[in-house]
């Protein structure tokens, strides 16, 4: 188990679609719950039917007029609406997390206090949290740069792995 | 290799081009891509300068590497926190 339990978070359709390319949705077991506006998991189940049988999502219904509301205060008009009603998720239930491989929701969620983590964060924080070994950590992150659409520059996934190498003296 | 055959024969059939003609453009294609990765492995690897780095592949590219790199290093920072 880790030092740090994260009971949920809230997630766009990037990294559990990442994830799922690359058979490594069960990494996500290691929070909680995943919270997903609902216009975000049908986008989702359209190409990936069973991706709630391994982890526990809560699916949200959100109103469209505070979305609308929320967007318009924000500045959030350049982000898709599934992007949107994640911000506002988080926003409505709390949460601190957002779950996102998009550079552009990054940059919105930190100016919304909210701390955005990509599908390589995740393969690192299941290693940390000893759940996987580093050699299962490595083929992770390759997988996400060879198999996944993820957009990553390889030099990134290398480096991350030096890193990895380094922080663990391995 | 029966994804490729198979992409091949739809890019030959929707282009209009020769196979051959399409085989190397996909040379070509994949060429550029692999320096464009060089070449941004080195910038990020301190090799060379952000204006050599761009001078080759140009700024976008530089730029969406940087916030890559920029957006993992955060990750890390929150993976590996107590």
């Amino acid at each position: 188990m880790g030092d740090e339990e994260i009971m949920a978070v809230v997630s766009d359709a990037g990294p559990l679609i990442h994830l799922s390319e690359i058979g490594g949705i069960a990494l996500l077991q290691l929070f909680g719950i995943i919270h997903v506006p609902h216009t975000v998991l049908f986008e989702i189940s359209k190409h990936r039917k069973n991706i709630s049988k391994e982890i526990t999502i809560a699916d949200h219904n959100l109103p469209e007029l505070q979305i609308i509301e929320f967007t318009r205060k924000a500045g959030l008009e350049k982000l898709h609406s599934g992007e949107r009603e994640c911000l506002y998720l988080c926003r409505q239930i709390n949460q601190s997390i957002l779950l996102t491989d998009d550079l552009a929701v990054r940059a919105v969620a930190k100016s919304l206090q909210i701390t955005p983590v990509g599908s390589l964060g995740i393969v690192i924080k299941v290693y940390k949290d000893s759940r996987i070994s580093l050699a299962e950590a490595e083929q992770y992150k390759s997988d996400l740069c060879d198999i996944s659409s993820l957009f990553v520059t390889r030099t990134i996934v290398e480096l991350v792995i030096e890193q990895l190498h380094k922080k663990t003296g391995n | 290799m029966e994804n490729i055959m198979a992409n091949l024969e739809a890019l030959v059939r929707e282009t209009h081009k020769s196979e051959t003609e399409v085989m190397a453009l996909a040379l070509q294609t994949g060429i550029r891509q692999l320096m464009r990765e060089l070449i941004l492995g080195r910038y990020l690897r301190g090799e060379i300068s952000r204006d050599e780095a761009m001078e080759t592949v140009g700024i976008d590219w530089v730029e969406l590497a940087e916030k890559q790199r920029d957006a993992i290093i955060e990750d890390l920072a929150w993976a590996m926190k107590k």
